[in-house]
C-alpha cells in the first residue's frame, strides 16, 4: 500500500478521480459526483464526500446548486473564484496536501476538484445523527439543570459555552489516536486554571501513543499518576453544569469526541461525595446529604469487617443479650462467618450487577426476588444466619449512596474483611490506617488528594463535608488557583 | 516526596501522637506509687528547657536535618559516627515499640498475632513519604484524643478519689526520680523530630512546635495516668502490666457498655504505629546519609525486615 505522502494532485480531473478511487479502494461509502455548469459545458468539476457523514441538504443546496446554475466563465485562478464567489459555505479551505484532504473527507467534509487545477477545495458539510440531549442516567439531579452531554464534541462544547459566556473560556483542540484520529478538547478558564497543571497536562497528553481513543477513560488511565491505585485521580461527569462549576473553580476539563463523559482535573477525594444538586438545594439539606454520603462510604466498608471481628474474635464487646441472639441464629448454619459474609457479599454484588444490566422493568422484579425471596428463604432454610443478611444489606445499601466509589469500596471491604478475620479489630485498624496513608499519599496533578480535609479553616472547609451557602464561599479553593476572590462575600447579607 | 513541605500544625499533631506512643499503655512501668501523676507534671515542666534547646537548634540550622547538623558541626568522621549511633538508637527503639505493641496485642487479646502486618504497613508508610504520614497524624489526632476523653467520661462515676490520698506519702525523692524517667521517655525522645526539620515549610517555629507538642501530649498523658490511678488504686496499679487496658476494662455502664478496653487498644495500635514509623523513618534517613543512598524507597524495605 502506498503512503498518502506519495500521492500528488494532478491537473487532470480524471486522474484526480482515479487517485481518490485508489485511496478509498473497497470503501463504498465514498460518493463521487461529476458536475457541469449549465451555461458553460467546459466547466467541469467533481465533488467527493462520504455518505452518511454529510448533510446532503447542504451539498445539494449550497454546493451543487450554485455550481450548476451560476454563470461561470472559465478563467485562471478558478479555484479562488469558486471559493469566494460560488460556494455558499461558511468554511472552505484550499489545499494541496493529500493527507489533509483525506482527513477532511473522512470527517464529513466535501472535497471539490476542478479541471486544470492541481489543488482542491475542502468545504464544510458535516452532518450526522447524534443522540438528543438527555438527562444522564447515572447522575440524576432532583433539582437544577437536567441536561447531559452527548457523544458529539461540538454539541458538548456549546453546552459549556452557553453556561460560561466569556472570552476567557478557552477551548484547545488536539488529536490523539493513530487510527481513530479522535478530536479531544481541553477546556479551561484563562487566569483561573493553574499554568503548571496545564503544562503538565499538555505534556502528558502529547506523550500518549495509542491507536485509538474511544472513551475518555483511555486518557484517564494514561495520565493517572498512580495507575495501580483503586482511587481515580481524575474526575468524570456527564453534566455540563458540573463541568462549568469545576471550570470556575480553576479546574481543567478534557472532552473527547464520541464520549458523553468529561474528565475534570485536578480531582480530590471529597469530590466523590459531591453531587450536582447539592448546589440547587437548601444548604442545610445538602450538607446533611453530603455527611450521609461520607457516613455511607464509611459504613459500607466498615460494617462487615467490624461485625466479623466482633463475632469471631471479640465476643466480649457485644452486650450479652445481643450476643445470645446472634449466636442463637448462628447455631445451625453450616459455614463459618467469614465464608457466610463473603458469600453473601458476592451474591449482593451479583444482584446489583444484574440489576444494572437488565432492562429496568425486569430489574425491579429481580431485586424483589433476590432481596426478599432469596434472603428469607436462605435464613429459613438455615443456610445463613439472619444477622449476616442485615449486615450485608446495610453495607450494600450504604454503598449505593456513593455510586462513584462503588468499585473502590468493594475492594476495600473485601480487604478489610480479610484483615479483620485474621487480626480482629486490630486488623481493621491496620487496614484503615493503610487506606488513610494511601489516600494521603495520592495526589492529582500536584494537588494532594485529601486537600481540605485536615484543616479547621472555615473558608477551606466550606465545600467539603458540609456545603456552606453560596454567598459564604467567598474564595475559590486555595490549592486550586491563585486567583482566589470569587464573590463579594455577600456584603448585602450582613 | 522530598519536596513536599510540612506545616507546623502537622508537626505538632505528629509530635503529640508520638508522645502518646506506647506510653499511653506502658506509662509508669516505673514503680510509681500513687504520686506518679505529680511526676508527670514535673516532667512536663522540666522538659520545657529541652524543648527550647531543640527549638533553638532547629532555628540555628534552618533547612537542615539533625544528621546534616552533625556533619556540619562535628566534621565528616565524627559526624558520621554520631549519625550511626543515633540511627541505631532509633532503630532499636522502633523495634522495641513494635515488639511491645505486638506483645500487648498477644497478651491482652489475640494470642496468635503476627508481627509482620504492622511491619508491612510501616514500609508502605515510609515509602508514602513524610508528608502523607504527618497529614494522616493530623487527621487521626482528634480521634485519638476523643477516644481518651470518652474513656474518662464513661469512667467518671467509678472514680475513687480516695486513691489519691495520701499525697507525697513516700517523700519527694521517688517522685523526682520518676519524673526524670518521664523526661527521658517520652519527652526527650522528641529529638527525633529534629531529623525531619529539613522538610519544614518556611513559617515553621520549632520552639513553638516543641512546646505545644509536649504540652498537649503531656496533658493527655497526665489525664490518662490520673484516670488509671483513680480507677485502679495504688497497689493494683503496680500489679497490672497493661494499666490503661485493665483500668478501662473495669468501666461498665448499666451492664450494656462494658469491656471498652478495645478503645485503648485501638489508640495504642494507632499511636505506637505512628511512633515506630517515626523512628524507622528517622533511622532510614540516617542510614541513607551514612551510605549515600539516593532513594529511601530502595532502602526501607530491607531495613524494616
Amino acid at each position: 500500500m502506498k503512503n498518502l505522502q506519495d500521492y500528488n494532485i494532478s491537473y487532470s480531473l480524471d486522474e484526480n478521480i482515479n487517485l481518490m478511487k485508489e485511496i478509498f479502494k473497497d470503501d463504498n461509502t465514498l460518493k463521487i459526483k461529476k458536475l457541469q455548469n449549465q451555461f458553460n459545458p467546459n466547466m467541469v468539476c467533481c465533488i467527493f464526500f462520504i455518505n452518511g457523514m454529510v448533510d446532503e441538504n447542504i451539498i445539494s443546496e449550497y454546493i451543487i446548486k450554485p455550481i450548476i446554475t451560476n454563470r461561470i466563465s472559465s478563467n485562471l485562478n478558478q479555484m479562488d473564484t469558486f471559493q469566494d464567489q460560488i460556494i455558499m459555505s461558511c468554511s472552505s479551505e484550499k489545499t494541496k496536501d493529500i493527507s489533509k484532504l483525506v482527513d477532511a473527507v473522512l470527517m464529513g467534509n466535501t472535497a471539490l476538484f476542478l479541471e486544470c487545477e492541481n489543488n482542491c477545495l475542502i468545504i464544510k458539510s458535516q452532518g450526522w445523527q447524534t443522540r438528543n440531549i438527555e438527562e444522564p442516567t447515572v447522575e440524576k439531579a432532583l433539582r437544577g439543570p437536567r441536561e447531559g452531554f452527548n457523544e458529539c464534541l461540538m454539541v458538548n462544547l456549546s453546552m459549556i459555552r452557553r453556561k460560561i459566556k466569556s472570552n476567557k473560556l478557552k477551548f484547545n483542540f488536539m488529536t490523539i489516536g493513530d487510527i481513530t484520529n479522535t478530536d479531544i478538547c481541553i477546556a479551561y478558564i484563562e487566569g483561573l486554571a493553574e499554568e503548571k497543571i496545564l503544562e503538565n497536562l499538555y505534556s502528558q497528553l502529547n506523550a500518549i501513543k495509542i491507536d485509538g481513543i474511544l472513551d475518555v477513560k483511555y486518557i484517564q488511565e494514561y495520565i493517572d499518576k498512580e495507575p495501580f491505585s483503586i482511587f481515580e485521580t481524575t474526575g468524570s461527569t456527564e453534566k455540563p453544569d458540573v463541568v462549568a462549576s469545576k471550570l470556575l473553580e480553576g479546574r481543567i476539563a478534557v472532552l473527547v469526541d464520541g464520549s458523553p463523559v468529561v474528565m475534570t482535573l485536578p480531582y480530590i477525594f471529597i469530590e466523590l461525595f459531591q453531587s450536582a444538586d447539592d448546589y440547587s438545594l437548601n444548604y442545610y439539606f445538602s450538607s446533611i446529604n453530603r455527611i450521609l454520603r461520607i457516613f455511607g462510604f464509611l459504613s459500607t466498608i466498615s460494617i462487615p469487617p467490624i461485625y466479623l471481628a466482633l463475632v469471631t474474635q471479640h465476643q466480649e464487646f457485644i452486650p450479652t443479650p445481643l450476643m445470645m441472639s446472634i449466636y442463637a441464629s448462628r447455631i445451625s448454619t453450616p459455614l463459618p462467618t467469614i465464608l457466610e459474609l463473603t458469600g453473601l457479599l458476592i451474591v449482593f454484588e451479583e444482584l446489583r450487577e444484574a440489576g444494572a444490566r437488565m432492562p429496568s422493568f425486569i430489574g425491579q422484579a429481580l431485586s424483589i426476588v433476590g432481596a426478599l425471596v432469596l434472603g428469607t428463604a436462605a435464613v429459613d432454610a438455615r443456610f445463613v444466619s439472619a444477622p449476616i443478611i442485615i449486615v450485608v444489606g446495610m453495607s450494600g445499601i450504604a454503598g449505593l449512596i456513593t455510586p462513584n466509589l462503588n468499585g473502590a469500596s468493594n475492594v476495600i471491604k473485601i480487604a478489610l474483611i480479610f484483615l479483620s478475620s485474621i487480626l480482629g479489630l486490630y486488623g481493621y485498624i491496620i487496614g484503615m490506617t493503610f487506606l488513610l496513608i494511601h489516600l494521603f499519599k495520592l495526589d492529582s496533578f500536584g494537588i494532594p488528594y485529601m486537600s481540605n480535609l485536615t484543616t479547621f479553616n472555615m473558608q477551606s472547609l466550606k465545600d467539603t463535608a458540609v456545603r456552606f451557602p453560596a454567598w459564604y464561599m467567598r474564595l475559590r479553593p486555595r490549592y486550586m488557583t491563585n486567583n482566589h476572590i470569587r464573590s463579594n462575600g455577600g456584603k448585602n447579607h450582613e | 516526596m522530598e519536596n513536599k513541605k510540612i506545616s507546623s500544625s502537622q508537626y505538632k499533631s505528629l509530635m503529640v501522637i508520638f508522645i502518646f506512643g506506647t506510653s499511653l499503655i506502658f506509662v509508669g512501668n516505673i514503680h510509681g506509687e500513687e504520686d506518679i501523676w505529680i511526676s508527670i507534671l514535673i516532667a512536663i515542666a522540666m522538659s520545657m528547657p529541652l524543648a527550647l534547646i531543640y527549638g533553638k537548634i532547629a532555628k540555628l540550622f534552618p533547612k537542615m536535618g539533625l544528621f546534616d547538623i552533625f556533619i556540619k558541626t562535628y566534621g565528616k568522621v565524627l559526624g558520621k559516627f554520631f549519625i550511626l549511633a543515633y540511627s541505631f538508637h532509633f532503630f532499636h527503639l522502633a523495634t522495641m515499640i513494635l515488639r511491645s505493641m505486638t506483645e500487648y496485642i498477644q497478651v491482652a487479646s489475640l494470642p496468635d498475632t503476627s508481627q509482620y502486618t504492622t511491619g508491612i504497613l510501616i514500609i508502605y508508610t515510609i515509602n508514602a513519604g513524610l508528608s502523607a504520614f504527618s497529614t494522616w497524624a493530623k487527621l487521626i489526632l482528634p480521634i485519638v484524643i476523643l477516644l481518651i476523653i470518652t474513656t474518662i467520661i464513661l469512667g467518671f462515676n467509678q472514680f475513687d478519689y480516695s486513691y489519691l490520698m495520701p499525697i507525697l506519702y513516700n517523700g519527694l525523692k521517688p517522685v523526682m526520680v520518676n519524673s526524670y524517667l518521664f523526661i527521658t521517655f517520652p519527652f526527650a525522645e522528641t529529638i527525633v523530630f529534629l531529623v525531619f526539620s529539613a522538610y519544614a515549610d518556611d513559617n515553621n517555629d520549632f520552639t513553638k512546635v516543641y512546646i505545644h507538642g509536649i504540652l498537649i501530649g503531656g496533658f493527655f498523658l497526665f489525664i490518662n495516668v490520673f484516670r488509671n490511678i483513680l480507677l485502679l488504686g495504688f497497689p493494683n496499679v503496680n500489679n497490672v502490666l497493661f494499666r490503661s487496658d485493665f483500668a478501662t476494662s473495669i468501666i461498665t455502664i448499666s451492664n450494656f457498655i462494658q469491656r471498652i478496653e478495645i478503645i485503648v487498644s485501638s489508640n495504642l495500635t494507632l499511636t505506637s504505629f505512628a511512633k515506630a514509623t517515626t523512628y524507622l523513618y528517622a533511622a532510614s534517613l540516617g542510614f541513607i546519609k551514612l551510605f549515600n543512598i539516593k532513594n529511601i524507597k530502595d532502602f526501607s524495605l530491607s531495613y524494616v525486615l
